[in-house]
């Protein structure tokens, strides 16, 4: 007789499909914003950083003109019916990226924040954080971190793997995991029942209690442990106030036509980068965030995509040395992860909204912290910048920026026209001008 | 760069500088270990001239220099064994010198460390990961349920994700706390099971080996019997239906036996309604599986004289002979209306005021949630809480609660808190019982202290009892932890769920894989077998599945039946003393792993065997790793295999150093290709396994790459140790720990290497017994 382990692997391993789907295109609903105002105002603006990992083949990427009038390269090419609604910028780096031995975690780590993680877990409070403190107040979740979860077999680069798991950094010692299940990002949104109100006063007492134990606790333990149990407070605190605001601002009915998805992450990456896309149409379309990044792939990702040709792994491809059946292998996975995105502009610009679309009032940067991946380049970064930002941003360029101008600069730029001004970020040096 | 560049720039940093003041004065400092083959072999390179790789080491005057500077003399004694120094193209010492040499460098680390008290380290308070969350939420409440499988998952650091400076506590991760509470206290306290009763009989009715559909004639005193599978231990209901053949027989009487004891005896009277008559009887059943029997007490005469000649019929008496027309055989249940977990964390004192009933029932709770009696202090806030429930009109129940849901989210119970019991003490001293109990609980089975730790930590006798707690946990079923919490993520296949290599990698076989690899881990410790047998072990694992994946489909069938062996269940297997397999480097999930997804990877496999078995791993590739090929695209003569492509990288001198060392443990174990099925040929060309290491050593495949192995023996411990006590401690280990790992190493090699040995060791240690004192405070 031989004892079998009782879980020898986690039953939720096996790689299940998702029952339920979205029905969309969503129909034009009734959100809170509008609700709130009984006039017409203008619709929030929001932000949103959709990240892959390895960097991009620049060459198939960088239109050769600057301006309107450029020739769309072949890995924009999935993006031509949405022509008007961004645009490519150039040149800017994230020099912060680099490390001394490793270059994808440190990327990653480095792209919304600006400064280089260290392996202890260290780095700075990222672009899409500072917009959560400033305007996360105003919707019923601050901030939205969903995507696709690290697949084995990729190394981290010697860091701890969360720093190359999320772009979202609220302190310099605390990044958030990401979402990477498509139903609880939905139930997150939504809700779970309209027991939320009687959950909410009870959770007040229960929070108010265990601070109680953890303020008493705090003046007995060594600093270290003392650093952990402020996180404990400040967690306690951030769903206090969470609390609260679901007090105050309910959760919304889904939009019409939205349903449920089913439980489990879709094993393959279109189906499910497509469903967590619907979500964060959801969430904006509801106004329940204005804020949100979006993983397609953690940095130094190896995932191989055979349902589209591609058996290798990302990472590995990326060390093409420039053969060229490689470069053709990895150009197939930019080209999947682009057709991605604008499946995501499509569903953003059919809810309506205003006198426009939803995507008129995003501002959604798509982008990798690694320019070149076969050399760990951090500079020349690929980026475009989707949607119109309320009118704030002129989209449907090229625009070309000096040699190492932070990217940080940009991010600068999106948050003062989100309403959430910053003075610095990182290595910026000032708002990035020339997008309007 | 290269890699020894990079290592020394580290380890120099680290040497004190002017260690010689220390020296008491007019005493002669003891030599520097090892003097002559230094000067001989050492200096005309690491000299304070040349410093070539950054290293001096004509600054170690005497032997407490060297010991101060461990780190760079372990290093030393490594590099010189491994026949790494003095490099090619040097005048090389013979191996009996070599080996001296090391003896020398480490008795004086012995003698350093002798009778020294040793700095046990501090580790950071420890959220509970998601396995012990859900381990512990199991043993405190009763109840089987898995709330953290909805939780982010936890950072691995240090190759663990048990990990106190990793596992941090975001918000998102609170809400689940919260909304886990909530559903494991209402699942402990629900007034009815969970599920409603279960008929869990009739299927199983077995009669002399047939299964019985639907009706069965009874004629004789020969008892019929059905066996039941009971889940737990409760209140159940067997039910027997039942009627005489014709109206106008005898009422049949019959015995119902449970287990060889009678129940109780029924009469099957003529039913006045209905098809026939139905008894329940209660009865309080074991788990584990129960026979239920009928016996006719009155059977016909004439029919019980020839027995034999009248065995119960199925389904047809075309003769309508008289006797028992039974229709079933049930066991229900369990019916009790007040399940354990309810009743166990709900007791009180009934005839106490419901207030004082709350404080016993919150106070036992918190004793046990925070696995130490909680302070008066604690209590009074989760009564209060229980005070303003009553206020906000929740009902007794409903306010115990939410305190009990209060003290699941409570930091005391989240985090494994160790506070110091003698704060003001300078040297290192015993944490406190409660806190032992706790560690060696997580440590083997990744949950709470049980009924027998917790008592025994109460009166101080556990730390006098170590050897004998862990003799007992490790008999627990709960010990499986160990296997499935250390192992997968030791030999890094945690993840092998959700890799990808083609469709031929379905789910079956993945599982199949991965349990091969646990059940491997499994014997090893049960049957406390030397650690030399993750190596060499020539045994395995095996379903069907998994054996006709590795050609021996001769192996994937039951010895006496020859039927296959179903995926769930494996057979220990014997392999074939000149077969390519044996230990865990031939084990299908390790080389899936350490494959890419289209080609194996002999640097994968290599830096795998560096990491986890020999505790030498490479430093990552440098920031400027020039591409394989700086050539425009498609102009480059392409080499085709991977080692061709792996011999252009390493004649680059950036990365030469480290893939040397690398590469040829990979290339030794090509003949197993992505999947880990054994070949002949990748692609067209043969395999080549040929391999050499950097002192010249050459082997050969498989084999060769065990005895390579298996000659660093010691190396293997020192690696597995320290995997061992970065999972035990939660922490990584430092260079304070040098001394606690030599002697656990020398521990285990004195006892033939078994792997029990090794945990017996670790607990003992004192990183896992002592913590630090307020003098020994890192800078």
């Amino acid at each position: 007789m031989i004892t079998i382990p009782r879980h020898p692997m986690s039953r939720r391993t096996v790689l299940r499909g998702v029952g339920a789907t979205i029905a969309l295109p969503l129909l034009e609903a009734m959100t809170p914003w509008r609700a709130l105002a009984a006039e017409k105002t203008k619709p929030p603006i929001r932000l949103a950083w959709v990240y892959v990992p390895n960097g991009i083949q620049m060459k198939h990427w960088t239109p050769a003109k600057e301006g309107g009038d450029y020739e769309l390269p072949d890995l924009l090419a999935p993006l031509k019916d949405f022509r008007e609604d961004f645009s490519v910028l150039s040149g800017l780096a994230a020099l912060q990226g680099g490390h001394d031995g490793g270059n994808h975690a440190p990327a990653m780590a480095a792209f919304l924040t600006g400064t280089q993680p260290r392996r202890d877990v260290r780095c700075g409070v990222s672009a899409d954080q500072i917009a959560a403190s400033k305007i996360g107040q105003l919707t019923r979740l601050p901030s939205l971190e969903i995507g696709s979860k690290r697949i084995g077999g990729a190394s981290c680069d010697g860091f701890p793997c969360v720093v190359s798991s999320t772009l979202s950094w609220p302190s310099p010692t605390q990044p958030l995991p990401l979402e990477p299940s498509p139903r609880a990002v939905f139930d997150r949104l939504f809700g779970t029942g309209q027991a939320d109100r009687k959950k909410a006063t009870a959770r007040r007492s229960i929070l108010d209690t265990v601070q109680g134990e953890a303020a008493s606790l705090s003046t007995r333990v060594s600093s270290d442990d003392r650093h952990k149990l402020d996180e404990y407070l400040t967690a306690v605190r951030d769903v206090e106030r969470r609390v609260g605001r679901t007090e105050e601002l309910p959760a919304p009915n889904p939009p019409q036509g939205a349903a449920r998805p089913g439980d489990g992450i879709p094993a393959e990456f279109a189906p499910h980068v497509r469903l967590m896309g619907d979500m964060m149409v959801l969430a904006f379309q509801a106004d329940v965030t204005r804020v949100c990044t979006f993983i397609f792939e953690p940095e130094g990702s190896g995932r191989s995509y055979p349902e589209i040709g591609v058996k290798g792994g990302h990472h590995n491809l990326s060390h093409h040395g420039g053969r060229v059946e490689t470069v053709e292998q990895i150009m197939k996975i930019e080209r999947h992860h682009v057709t991605q995105f604008a499946y995501l502009l499509g569903k953003l610009k059919a809810v309506k909204e205003g006198d426009g679309n939803l995507l008129d009032n995003c501002m959604i940067a798509y982008g990798s912290g690694l320019g070149d991946g076969d050399r760990h380049d951090h500079k020349d970064l690929p980026i475009l910048l989707a949607g119109k930002g309320g009118g704030s941003l002129k989209p449907a360029r090229h625009v070309r920026y000096p040699t190492n101008t932070p990217i940080t600069n940009l991010w600068l730029s999106l948050l003062e026209r989100a309403g959430a001004t910053t003075k610095t970020l990182g290595d910026s040096t000032g708002p990035l001008k020339g997008l309007d | 760069m290269t890699r020894q560049k990079l290592l020394f720039v580290a380890l120099v940093a680290m040497a004190p500088m002017s260690v010689r003041a220390a020296d008491p004065p007019g005493e002669k400092p003891a030599p520097v270990p090892g003097a002559a083959f230094v000067q001989r072999y050492c200096l005309s390179c690491h000299s304070a001239e040349k410093k070539r790789g950054d290293l001096d080491l004509s600054g170690f005057r005497d032997e407490a220099t060297v010991v101060a500077g461990r780190k760079v003399w372990s290093n030393a004694i490594r590099a010189v064994r491994d026949g790494e120094m003095p490099p090619k193209g040097a005048p090389q010492p013979t191996a009996d010198a070599r080996e001296a040499f090391a003896e020398a460098v480490r008795g004086a680390f012995l003698r350093a460390d002798a009778g020294k008290p040793r700095d046990p380290g501090r580790v950071t308070i420890r959220r509970l990961n998601r396995t012990e969350y859900n381990n512990t939420v199991r043993d405190l409440c009763h109840i089987e349920f898995e709330p953290a499988d909805n939780f982010p998952a936890d950072e691995p650091s240090h190759g663990f994700d048990n990990q106190g400076d990793a596992l941090s506590l975001s918000p998102l991760l609170m809400e689940r706390y919260l909304d886990a509470a909530e559903v494991v206290v209402a699942r402990a306290l629900a007034g009815k099971p969970a599920k409603p009763a279960e008929r869990v009989g009739f299927a199983q009715f077995m009669v002399s080996g047939s299964k019985v559909p639907y009706r069965l004639y009874v004629f004789t005193s020969e008892p019929v019997a059905a066996t039941f599978r009971i889940a737990a231990d409760g209140e159940y209901l067997v039910r027997v239906e039942g009627k005489p053949v014709k109206k106008d027989d005898p009422a049949p009487e019959v015995s119902v036996i449970v287990d060889g004891k009678e129940l109780k005896r029924v009469t099957f009277a003529f039913p006045e309604k209905g098809a026939y008559t139905r008894y329940e009887i209660p009865v309080a059943l074991k788990q584990g599986n129960r026979r239920v029997s009928l016996r006719l007490l009155n059977p016909p005469a004439e029919l019980e004289e020839k027995k034999a000649a009248y065995p119960p019929q199925v389904d047809a008496n075309r003769d309508n002979r008289p006797g028992l027309e039974l229709h079933a055989i049930d066991l229900v249940g369990p019916t009790d209306d007040e399940p354990e977990s309810r009743r166990r964390i709900l007791a009180c004192d009934p005839k106490a005021q419901p207030r004082e009933q709350a404080r016993e029932i919150l106070t036992r709770f918190a004793d046990r949630a925070f696995r130490r009696p909680a302070t008066a202090e604690e209590v009074d806030r989760y009564l209060k809480l229980y005070d303003r429930s009553l206020e906000a009109g929740q009902n007794f129940e409903a306010a115990i609660g939410t305190s009990l849901q209060a003290i699941l989210v409570s930091p005391n119970f989240l985090f494994r808190v160790e506070l110091d019991d003698r704060p003001q003490e300078k040297g290192s001293h015993p944490i406190s019982e409660y806190q032992l109990a706790s560690r060696l609980s997580y440590f083997l089975w990744s949950s709470m202290p049980d009924e027998a730790l917790l008592p025994l930590a109460a009166k101080g006798e556990l730390s006098k009892n170590l050897d004998a707690q862990v003799t007992r946990m490790l008999a627990d079923d709960r010990s499986d932890a160990l296997v499935e919490n250390f192992a997968p993520q030791w030999l890094d296949i945690r993840d092998l769920a959700r890799v990808t290599r083609g469709p031929q990698l379905d789910v079956r076989l993945r599982e199949s894989m991965a349990r091969e690899t646990l059940l491997f881990c499994d014997e090893v410790l049960r049957k406390d077998r030397p650690i030399t047998d993750f190596l060499d072990g020539r045994y395995t694992f095996l379903n069907e599945r998994l054996a006709r994946h590795y050609g021996l489909a001769q192996f994937g069938r039951d010895k006496r039946t020859a039927a296959p062996v179903p995926a769930h269940a494996f057979v220990r297997v014997e392999l074939p003393a000149d077969g390519p397999r044996a230990g865990v480097l031939t084990h299908a999930s390790v080389l899936t792993m350490t494959s890419n997804p289209d080609r194996t990877s002999p640097v994968k496999r290599g830096t795998w065997i560096l990491e986890n078995v020999l505790a030498s791993p490479t430093p990552p590739p440098p920031a400027d790793v020039p591409p394989l090929e700086q050539a425009a695209a498609g102009t480059v003569k392409e080499p085709v295999t991977v080692r061709g492509r792996l011999e252009l990288h390493r004649s680059k001198p950036g990365c030469a150093a480290c893939h040397a060392k690398i590469d040829p443990l990979g290339f030794a174990l090509e003949r197993f290709d992505v999947l880990g099925q054994y070949r002949d040929k990748d692609g067209k060309a043969p395999v080549d396994d040929a391999a050499e290491l950097s002192n010249g050593q050459k082997f050969q495949g498989t084999d060769g790459l065990r005895k390579v192995l298996l000659g660093k023996k010691d190396q293997f411990t020192k690696c597995l140790t320290e995997k061992m006590l970065t999972y035990a401690l939660g922490r990584g280990l430092g260079d304070h720990d040098g001394p606690t790992v030599d002697a656990i190493v020398a521990a285990v090699a004195k006892d033939n290497y078994r792997f029990q040995r090794l945990i017996f060791e670790v607990v003992r240690s004192s990183p896992f017994t002592m913590r630090r004192g307020t003098k020994e405070t890192p800078k």
